[in-house]
């Protein structure tokens, strides 16, 4: 089942950063990676995806309804963007933290019941932060600071998950973690959109990968098919070696010199 | 802790407000005044106490609060912990107005002090939000950025307006710039009151969201927040309570500042924990420093922005240390 899909969708920041005319579709239960170089609007995609940056031509379907018809509450409620870092201008604990998650289902009054307190437990225990609950924000580490961010977003318990780089400062622990956080939302038929610089990462949770260069998708298909060493050397301009494994999956090394 | 936090801030807003009752100067002694408070007092003194202590100390404990939470809600809007209602220019632009209209009004015209510093605290935010708009809106950085330039421009008028401001007026200007709340009527205090509830109510409503964008922009967006709407509607609020005061105070530095940090230490960041605090304890400061200004160089008053940041500035760090 679709549920949110782009159409021809161009929009972003007006000028450089910029998505033209995508088309894609996240469904239940499946997880759609999204590659390409730096500056390729991987980023920028998935915050048109999650209706923060404005459409300007074709559209983005939510539950087949155009996002902009859509109250701004009632996307997050349904669709949560973790961004790849967020500032913190006060020095909160992680609980408060991981609990404004629950906000686009509490609206501006409601106070939290028992059924957000259990969301937010079980979001910390995905990451494994319980320990970290009442420490402020301001005492961890980058990766501690990327899952109290993941945590906040699954405390949502969203419909739809955008990852941009999630793993992007996690250890090889938490990385794994993090893939089988992911794996568990998508069992429970969670959409998956995920922004992956590591390739492997995407090889592993992804149903389909989508290519992206200067904004427009050169590529779109199953992991296995679509990420080659013909399409590294053209889109990402590496030679990189594909070391085969006993499963028939296959290990990216990037070309270090 | 935070219990008995909230008790300690009642009991001495309490004990304040009945200090500023029964010994608010030389007119009077405690003991008539009390007398009063009893419904016995003569009518001189009840004069003294309902007509010139309580509209006093009603302004003070208004202006206070107003400035705490001007403050509060800044810091949580802009993701930054230096923003308050001075640093944003918007107490500049009102003092400036409000200069300008004690220094060359007709002495008769003196009652539209408030109204031009009202005026001129709407213009400064104005300007700032004008300045501070790129093509995605106002950002915060730019926002901030775009205050300390109307600040500083005000600052300039101010010193341009005191040294043209023929000498009788000179007083009254200067107490513009100090902040005080001598000039304090029955009827100032109403005139506050529009200047006071609406905004409120706005900064109530929005008090989740202001923690959430104390995340960032694109973080609250992600859960759900009309970061538009909320960013105008609360700046707005923000800039009428701080208008409001400048109008019937003049500029009182560091309230608005240091008395949300210092709530933030005790009581956490979640905005509807934090806005009552805020504003009780910026009325506790800004009423316990007028009766300290008042009595301790009697009859000389000394400014109150010097007294409220005499006595936050020690408390902030002593706070701020114990929590580094």
């Amino acid at each position: 089942m679709t549920l949110l899909a782009a159409r021809d969708a161009t929009g972003g920041y007006r000028g450089a950063f910029s998505v033209r005319e995508i088309s894609l579709e996240a469904d239940a239960g499946r997880c759609l990676a999204v590659i390409g170089p730096n500056g390729a609007g991987k980023s920028t995609l998935l915050r048109v995806l999650a209706g923060i940056l404005p459409i300007s031509a074709g559209t983005v379907l939510l539950a087949g309804r155009p996002l902009e018809r859509w109250r701004r509450r009632e996307v997050a409620r349904q669709v949560t963007l973790v961004p790849q870092s967020v500032s913190f201008a006060f020095p909160l604990p992680v609980q408060e933290v991981v609990a404004q998650g629950r906000a686009p289902h509490l609206g501006p009054w409601r106070p939290p019941t028992a059924r957000d307190h259990a969301a937010v437990q079980r979001a910390m225990a995905a990451v494994g932060l319980e320990e970290k609950a009442h420490v402020s924000v301001f005492h961890l580490s980058g990766g501690e600071r990327q899952r109290v961010i993941l945590a906040r977003a699954l405390a949502a318990e969203p419909r739809i998950l955008l990852l941009d780089e999630p793993a992007a400062a996690l250890d090889l622990l938490h990385q794994e973690t993090l893939a089988w956080a992911v794996r568990q939302r998508l069992k429970e038929g969670v959409g998956v959109v995920v922004v992956a610089h590591d390739l492997n990462l995407a090889l592993a949770l992804a149903d389909e990968v989508l290519v992206l260069q200067q904004g427009r998708v050169v590529a779109r298909g199953e992991p296995g098919a679509v990420i080659s060493p013909e399409l590294l050397r053209e889109v990402f301009k590496v030679e990189a070696e594909f070391i085969p494994r006993p499963d028939g999956s296959c290990v990216i090394l990037p070309p270090l010199r | 802790m935070t219990r008995a936090a909230d008790a300690l801030l009642l009991v001495a807003l309490s004990a304040t407000i009945l200090l500023a009752l029964l010994a608010g100067g030389p007119a009077l002694t405690a003991a008539d005044a009390a007398r009063v408070l009893r419904g016995e007092g003569t009518e001189e003194a009840a004069v003294v106490v309902f007509h010139l202590r309580l509209p006093r100390l009603l302004l003070a404990l208004a202006v206070g609060a107003a400035l705490a939470m001007a403050g509060a809600a800044l810091q949580s809007l802009l993701a930054n912990p230096l923003a308050d209602p001075f640093l944003l220019g918007i107490s500049g632009g009102g003092a400036a107005s409000a200069t300008m209209a004690f220094a060359f009004l007709p002495m008769a015209s003196l009652g539209l002090v408030p109204a031009a510093a009202i005026a001129g605290s709407a213009v400064a935010t104005a300007l700032v939000w004008w300045m501070a708009s790129g093509p995605l809106g106002p950002s915060p950085t730019r926002m901030i950025l775009a205050g300390v330039a109307v600040n500083a421009a005000a600052s300039a008028v101010i010193l341009v307006v005191l040294a043209a401001t023929p000498s009788p007026r000179l007083p009254g200007a200067l107490a513009v710039t100090m902040g005080s709340f001598a000039g304090a009527t029955p009827g100032a205090v109403l005139w506050l009151l529009p200047y006071l509830v609406p905004p409120v109510a706005v900064l109530f409503h929005y008090g989740r969201d202001l923690g959430l964008l104390a995340t960032g922009e694109e973080s609250a967006a992600t859960l759900g927040v009309d970061v538009g709407v909320v960013r105008r509607r609360v700046f707005l609020a923000a800039a009428a309570l701080s208008g409001g005061a400048v109008a019937f105070a003049g500029i009182i530095g560091f309230v608005g500042l240091i008395t949300p940090h210092l709530c933030r230490l005790v009581w956490g960041h979640s905005l509807r924990r934090l806005l009552p605090r805020a504003a009780l304890a910026g009325a506790l400061l800004c009423a316990a420093g007028d009766h300290l200004a008042r009595v301790l160089l009697a009859p000389t008053e000394i400014p109150v922005g010097v007294i409220t940041a005499a006595l936050g500035v020690p408390f902030f760090v002593a706070l701020l240390r114990r929590s580094a």
